[in-house]
């Protein structure tokens, strides 16, 4: 495909852009356009995504791995952008090359991408599209793809005919028996897999002699992997066949002479075990079990010690016991001294497991010694192990037969020079504690506990912080308030700030076990105190302390002390520090906004929140709140307040906030991703205020629509809007200018004004302009020109006429066709009227339009001045065309500009612009001009500049006049 | 050092091919001169007192990646020539430094337990050994029967791991046969008999062909070849002996591959091939010349050979990262390629493309590159018309973010241009320039740097100055954008002056670069907007579509590169006077200024290991190269 075409031709677009960023040097760059290639495909739609998009990529495939790789992934989800199942097909050829290029990671995720496509294929399609792209896999040249065709073949075997299947099990078995080691690796990975779906029969005449094969392979990466599957093979087949063709082989294995292969055996015994049944395992595994845990490699011992505790488990139960004592337990003897650490701490991990299944006194017997010996460990880590599975031995025997070495195991541990060994400890703890009990756990371990609290190491200090919460939820609120909270109050005073910020840390998690009555009375004046501390990380901290324990704290003292609090942390020097008190302000306030929540609670967040709306920086912070959670974020529990809340006065502050947040034209709410243009919200927020007679907050929801509306929002976005509305709720520019046209309409004394600013902002769109024009909803809004409304009903009605006037095309029909001959005009005209009745003859009277004849002499002219501009504004955009222009002249406008003129304190801005309108009205047509639009005109570039420059100047003159 | 370096053979491109011819007259000679120059400048470089100089030369046993980018500042901006680009020309592949470990001063070494590791698997139920008479002592018509004998008896083999102390009495009994047939074997004539031969494979596969032990060192991305130490083979003590009477049982003049090659099959090179992995770099050691060896005088295994290191490459770069003999594999191969024979197989060149240049991505480059740049060099000089292929696979493979690695592709890069041909420099100079132009302005100053040294280099710049026309362009806005804002004095200096030679090269068309300069940054910006807006076209067409909504969730915001040459109104006129005046004020300063080191953390080491390492005595300096007959007979 040659691009140069492809740029020619507007339609193909989207590809072009792809083109060209792909051959930017950026590769972050190329990256990203990759990841959107859905877009560009939706862009396109199916047919032409199927016909030069895939096509394309087929033949681009070379780029950076990191391209490919996204390339790979996106094509596995593409079914649908290619026109669903039946065309899943096309998707293939470009994941066959990339299943072969170099790089392992690229290949593996084209493999996956292929094995997700192929259950979409139809039968057919399957053996006509699918089965050719995996021979040509597997019979290429280079071993990467025939490595990736071994993972392919399991997943079409099952629904392709007889005679497909067979050549699909040849193709295997060529993988298998591949030349090159990596193939095989590959292949013998695959063979479990394989074994599920093909027909019994064939299991045994041809997968079995090909995992023989691999299991004796010559080199240990493919025994181990053959293992592996051999193991998943062995579930398939009964007892006698199992015995008869695998047994012999997967025997061999455990005394394999390659320790990885054996480690292999150790680390899957437990499934084996499973797969082969009880018989034979009684038989060999128990042996090879055993042959295993003296292996002389530590990787196979420790592998196979951490199995210990299962595979006595799966252990026919008849005989389980004396297999266990007569020939599992001498080894396990052995290893509680191996030389390893590993292996110890292995077995440590799981010889616990073992008192259940022999019962108290073989455990108290056999197994004791060997525990007592292991707390007695020189590793720790082996100690550890043990401790941490002090529950199992505790339903069997109890924990106080341990007791007397635990403890000095215990105190060992908690100081030992690791912190990770620490760390351990602490986590079993609350453990320890549930099994020892309070009594002993006071004399014993309490201050162990609490000196974890002022460790140099910092995870230990938060784990002990957590450690602590558990313990009070385990021993109750009165243990928590007589031994452990004094002492965490008493880190508040510490001279290390990092122990106060544990305290800090310590009372974010017990204030929830403590309940409301500890949280308040002993750890919140501690917290408040430490809002002044001379640290700014401890000041911050209170902030986000303060932000997590808010809701075991009442409202009162919330309103009291909490938020005089936040509040001056808000005024900190510190910015993280003002960072965190604003948003723990934000965030305690977004939880009160519950449509079902106190009324009072409500009513005061929301005030705090309008309050933060006031400020730039405020603002900045609620819509940079960190929540995306669309359910639960500020945004949207507000937006529910304003339809869903009982108490009006909070749908009212619900609004307020919002037209408070919208008011910024710097921050679009719309681009924040919490609510988008298109929401319910705003189309249910419209409805509202121009169906609903009743809605008694119809002016503040005008307010906030004329707000999303304007200047923060992009064209498009307008365009996507109005589509919206078109489209779920057809009738909505009708009802909108009946609702606005119609006086009184609403009936709890909203004026509605603010819809028309809201129209100003939509006529910014042509459509919206014709419907005005064509459906006579013109007519409805001129009348509101006049004086007698406000002013914002006036200047957006004005603004209205005026962008419908930047269509010259349709000039004429304004002035003529809209009401009756003169409407439009006088509309514009009636405003900037002085007195006609004394100042104009009559015979001027005469020839001014109707409406603007004798004025009596109380007639007052439009008291804005920017409306005045406006209304000048659109009457020099109407002069553009000659047609109008001579319209203009034979109603004689000139005399009312005259009179208009003639005003003392005229505005500068008024006055040049009425000056300019008579100028073109009393001036002759020129008939030289090569159109008699106006505004077509070509102006020559040097005169513009010199009209802009005279402008400039008058402009000038006039300020220092002032 | 200086006056060392400069004593060496001068190698500009012209003096090259004297050289070459020198080289194979006086090979002997002239490796051993400079393998012991090379020595002696990499250890002063390092700036080691005087008094420790003797030592550290000889553990520095070759030249590392590291120790070469030590040696470049020296010799900045003088006329002459850099040392290492030598490498291309010697007739042998660079030797596998024993270990990388270099014993820091001022650490205390700390002996570790458990750090030495042995298979256990395959130890000899009966050890019980019975003293022979010795050989020599045997009347001669029974010599080749107890030599058959005590092949067998040393067969047994021994546990050193658990126990190193048992069995003491029959151990020594093996090691006593071992020395004395290796005496036997090396001072008598005519004594490697039919029989000898396979009991001499079946001692030796006895002895080594074992499963590795599982590694102690930490696995995966914590595994730094250059900082942890290797863990030695606990049994060398025999180990050792049963290598070295194989080796020269190979070696003898008596030794005939064709009685031998019923033994020495596939499957053993497979099975010594496996052994490659040990982490005893002595026992690496000894199979490198091994296997060297038995690829000379087999012609029968030579493919065989070539293709299982093929797989062994492949599983290294495509599957586990993880082996420890690539660098002596290399090494070998490096003798092999210098023996091929023109024109170059097809095999072979898939091999260079498959194998070798892919060997560039792996983490662990560092280990093997000297080898690896050695034959990539030795295929450019066999054939010129590879050097597209290779030069775009290494900026295929050109590191992102791991600068000493940068730097080695710059060594290994200049190694290359140092014998590229203009017509082939013509066809690759555009891509390659643009990742020189990344290099220069690089924020890591070793690898700018390291690029800039380009410009001391007479052939490249010869190269350059013959196509000035495309590189300008090119070089033209990274140096320029530079010169006055990367945070290095000394990459100033070095901007400056190699500004000052491309304007040297083509004083019009560097003016010319000067004028566009603002132009083109302004192009891009336009051309960055324009692409943000045809995104949000296409989005709005996107959504037109009704499975927009499936889809939408997973759409990656919009990508800014970020636009940070905003500050670069302090480079923005600088006249051709400044940039010499720079230029030469820079010259003055480097040549005072300390060479960079790069720093390594000083870990504390074993002493026990490097100890015995740096007793080890390699069965030979180097292996031998091209010139023996049998390599060419393929």
């Amino acid at each position: 495909m040659a691009s140069s075409d492809v740029q020619s031709d507007e339609n193909l677009y989207p590809i072009a852009v792809l083109i060209d960023e792909l051959r930017n040097e950026d590769v972050q760059l190329r990256l990203n356009s990759i990841k959107k290639l859905s877009t560009i495909a939706l862009a396109l739609g199916v047919e032409r995504t199927r016909s030069e998009l895939i096509p394309f990529l087929t033949d681009t495939i070379y780029d950076e791995d990191e391209v490919l790789l996204a390339l790979a992934e996106q094509l596995g989800t593409f079914t649908q952008l290619v026109g669903g199942d039946s065309y899943v097909h096309v998707l293939l050829p470009p994941l066959e090359s990339l299943a072969q290029v170099e790089e392992t990671i690229v290949r593996d995720k084209a493999v996956e991408s292929l094995r997700t496509l192929a259950p979409q294929h139809s039968t057919t399609d399957l053996e006509t599209f699918f089965v050719p792209t995996v021979k040509r896999l597997a019979q290429g040249d280079w071993f990467t793809s025939r490595t990736s065709a071994s993972g392919l073949i399991s997943v079409c075997y099952a629904r392709v005919s007889n005679h497909v299947k067979g050549e699909l099990r040849q193709l295997f078995k060529n993988l298998c028996q591949d030349d090159t080691p990596m193939v095989r690796r590959a292949a013998a990975s695959k063979l479990g897999e394989f074994a599920k779906v093909v027909e019994p029969e064939h299991l045994r005449q041809e997968l079995v002699p090909l995992f023989n094969n691999l299991a004796n392979d010559e080199q240990d990466s493919v025994r181990l992997l053959a293992i592996e599957a051999g193991i998943a093979m062995a579930g398939l087949f009964r007892h006698e066949d199992l015995e008869q063709q695998m047994m012999q082989t997967l025997r061999a294995a455990t005394e394999d002479k390659s320790w990885r292969v054996r480690y292999v055996v150790a680390d899957k015994l437990v499934e084996l075990q499973k797969a082969v049944g009880q018989e034979i395992t009684k038989n060999d595994l128990v042996t090879a079990y055993c042959s295993l845990l003296k292996d002389p490699e530590a990787e196979v011992r420790a592998a196979a010690a951490s199995k210990l505790k299962d595979f006595s488990n799966n252990l026919p139960t008849d005989t389980r016991e004396q297999i266990i004592m007569s020939q599992i337990l001498p080894c396990v003897k052995d290893l509680v001294g191996d030389m390893n650490q590993h292996v110890k701490s292995a077995l440590a991990s799981v010889i616990m497991g073992l008192a259940p299944i022999l019962g108290k006194d073989n455990t108290l017997e056999h197994l004791l010694p060997l525990f007592l010996n292991q707390l007695k460990d020189d590793f720790p880590e082996v100690r550890l192990n043990i401790i941490s599975n002090l529950d199992c031995i505790n339903e069997v025997i109890g924990v106080r037969q341990l007791s007397q070495s635990l403890l000095p195991a215990i105190v060992e541990l908690a100081s030992d020079a690791k912190w990770r060994v620490r760390l351990g400890i602490i986590e079993y703890m609350p453990l320890l504690a549930g099994q020892l009990g309070s009594e002993f756990f006071d004399e014993k371990l309490s201050s162990l506990c609490m000196s974890w609290l002022t460790d140099h190491v910092f995870a230990i200090r938060e784990a002990a912080t957590n450690n602590l919460k558990k313990l009070v939820e385990k021993f109750g609120r009165d243990w928590a308030q007589n031994t452990v909270i004094p002492k965490v109050i008493q880190l508040a005073r510490d001279q290390n700030y990092l122990y106060r910020m544990t305290c800090l840390f310590a009372i974010n998690v017990l204030a929830e076990p403590c309940g409301q009555d500890v949280t308040q009375r002993m750890m919140l004046p501690t917290v408040i105190t430490l809002g002044s501390d001379a640290v700014a990380n401890v000041r911050f901290n209170v902030a986000k302390t303060l932000q997590r324990i808010y809701p075991a704290i009442d409202q009162n003292t919330l309103a009291s002390h909490v938020k005089p609090c936040l509040e001056k942390l808000c005024q900190d020097s510190d910015h993280d520090v003002q960072y965190f008190a604003n948003e723990a302000l934000g965030k305690e306030l977004a939880e009160f906004l519950d449509p079902q929540g106190r009324l009072d609670l409500k009513s005061l967040a929301l005030q705090t929140l309008i309050s933060l709306t006031a400020s730039k920086e405020g603002r900045h912070l609620i819509l940079a709140s960190p929540n995306t959670d669309s359910n639960t974020s500020l945004l949207s529990r507000v937006c529910r307040l304003i339809f869903e809340d009982v108490q009006e006065s909070v749908r009212f502050d619900a609004l307020l906030f919002l037209i408070n947040l919208t008011s910024d034209s710097e921050l679009s709410i719309l681009n924040c991703k919490q609510t988008s243009i298109l929401s319910d919200f705003w189309l249910k927020l419209l409805k509202r205020c121009v169906q609903d007679r009743q809605y008694e907050h119809a002016d503040a929801g005008c307010k906030l629509l004329s707000n999303i509306t304007s200047r923060a929002i992009t064209v498009d976005q307008l365009n996507d809007f109005t589509e919206y509305l078109d489209k779920s709720y057809p009738s909505w520019f009708d009802d909108l200018i009946q609702a606005f046209s119609t006086i009184d309409y609403n009936l709890k004394k909203n004026n509605l004004d603010y819809l028309s600013a809201m129209l100003v902002n939509l006529t910014q769109l042509k459509i919206i302009r014709e419907r005005l024009r064509n459906q006579e909803h013109l007519k409805r809004l001129l009348c509101f020109t006049d004086n007698t409304h406000s002013t914002i009903r006036r200047g957006s009605v004005a603004c209205i006429l005026k962008n419908c006037c930047f269509d010259h095309e349709s000039h004429e029909q304004l002035v003529h066709q809209i009401g009756n001959n003169d409407d439009f005009i006088c509309a514009l005209l009636l405003p900037l009227s002085v007195a006609t009745a004394d100042e104009l003859t009559e015979e001027e009277n005469d020839q001014v339009p109707i409406d603007l004849q004798y004025l009596p002499s109380n007639k007052q002219i439009e008291p804005d001045r920017d409306i005045q501009l406006i209304l000048l504004e659109t009457v020099l955009l109407l002069c553009a065309t000659k047609s109008v222009r001579e319209y203009l002249r034979s109603k004689q406008i000139y005399y009312i500009l005259r009179q208009y003129h003639r005003q003392p304190n005229l505005d500068f801005a008024c006055n040049r612009t009425c000056e300019r309108i008579i100028q073109i009205l009393i001036g002759d047509e020129d008939y030289n001009v090569e159109t008699d639009n106006l505004m077509e005109l070509n102006i020559p570039h040097d005169l513009r500049e010199k009209f802009h420059e005279i402008d400039r100047k008058e402009e000038e003159a006039n300020k220092t006049e002032e | 050092a200086l006056t060392h370096l400069r004593q060496m053979p001068s190698s500009s491109s012209k003096d090259k091919e004297k050289d070459k011819d020198v080289n194979k007259t006086k090979k002997t000679t002239t490796v051993v001169t400079k393998s012991k120059s090379r020595d002696d400048s990499d250890s002063k470089s390092n700036d080691e007192p005087k008094g420790k100089e003797s030592s550290a030369s000889k553990t520095a046993m070759g030249s590392s990646a590291t120790t070469k980018t030590v040696s470049r500042p020296n010799n900045t901006l003088s006329a002459q020539p850099p040392s290492d680009t030598n490498l291309s020309s010697l007739s042998h592949p660079p030797q596998t430094a024993l270990t990388k470990v270099q014993p820091m001063a001022g650490v205390p070494n700390i002996r570790k337990d458990n750090r030495r590791n042995s298979s256990r698997f395959n130890i000899s139920k009966n050890r019980e050994l019975v003293k022979l008479p010795l050989l020599k002592e045997a009347p001669a018509n029974e010599r080749e029967s107890l030599f058959v004998q005590k092949l067998q008896q040393c067969c047994t083999v021994f546990d050193f791991q658990l126990d190193p102390l048992s069995d003491l009495k029959w151990k020594e009994i093996k090691r006593a046969a071992l020395n004395e047939m290796i005496d036997y074997i090396t001072s008598n004539r005519a004594v490697i008999t039919d029989a000898i031969y396979p009991e001499a494979v079946r001692m030796f596969s006895i002895n080594l062909f074992r499963t590795l032990p599982p590694v102690t060192n930490p696995s995966g991305a914590d595994y730094d070849p250059e900082e942890d130490e290797p863990n030695l083979e606990v049994a060398w003590p025999h180990l050792q002996l049963v290598y070295d009477f194989f080796l020269r049982f190979l070696e003898s003049p008596d030794f005939q591959p064709n009685t031998a090659k019923r033994f020495i099959d596939q499957r053993f090179v497979l099975n010594l091939l496996d052994l490659f992995d040990s982490e005893d770099p002595r026992e690496r050691d000894f199979l490198k010349t091994i296997l060297h060896r038995i690829y000379g005088k087999f012609l029968g295994l030579r493919a065989y050979i070539r293709k299982q290191i093929n797989n062994t490459f492949y599983k290294f770069i495509f599957e586990t990262e993880r082996h420890n003999g690539v660098a002596e594999l290399l090494e070998i191969l490096g003798s092999i390629i210098n023996g091929f024979a023109l024109p170059l197989k097809e095999e072979h060149k898939v091999f260079l493309i498959k194998a070798l240049l892919p060997l560039h991505k792996a983490k662990t480059l560092s280990v093997y590159h000297p080898q690896l740049a050695y034959c990539i060099v030795q295929f450019l000089e066999k054939d010129p018309s590879l050097t597209q292929p290779v030069i775009t696979g290494l900026l295929k493979y050109w590191p992102k973010t791991h600068s000493p690695k940068e730097v080695m592709f710059l060594n290994e890069l200049e190694e290359i241009l140092d014998v590229i041909e203009p017509a082939e420099f013509q066809k690759v100079m555009i891509p390659l320039f643009k990742q020189l132009a990344k290099c220069v302005s690089s924020p890591h100053f070793q690898v700018a740097e390291r690029a800039l040294y380009y410009w001391n280099n007479e052939y490249i710049m010869s190269l350059m100055t013959e196509n000035t026309a495309v590189i300008i362009p090119i070089m033209f806005p990274a140096l320029y954008k530079n010169t006055k804002t990367h945070w290095n004095k000394t990459i100033h200096g070095l901007i400056y002056n190699a500004l000052k030679l491309l304007m040297e090269m083509n004083p019009k068309l560097f003016d010319e670069c000067s004028q566009r300069y603002k132009v083109e940054k302004q192009k891009e910006k336009d051309k960055l907007r324009d692409r943000e807006s045809a995104w949000v076209k296409i989005e709005s067409k996107a959504r037109q579509n009704p499975s927009y909504r499936i889809y939408a969730s997973n759409q990656p915001e919009l990508y800014r590169p970020n636009d940070n040459d905003d500050d670069d109104a302090g480079a923005a006129n600088i006249t051709a006077k400044e940039i010499e005046q720079e230029a030469k004020e820079a010259s003055r300063n480097i040549q005072k200024g300390k060479p960079m080191v790069r720093r390594k953390s000083e870990l504390p080491h074993d002493y026990s290991t490097l100890n015995a390492l740096e007793k080890h005595k390699r069965p030979n300096e180097f292996l031998s190269s091209s010139s023996e007959a049998n390599f060419n007979a393929q």
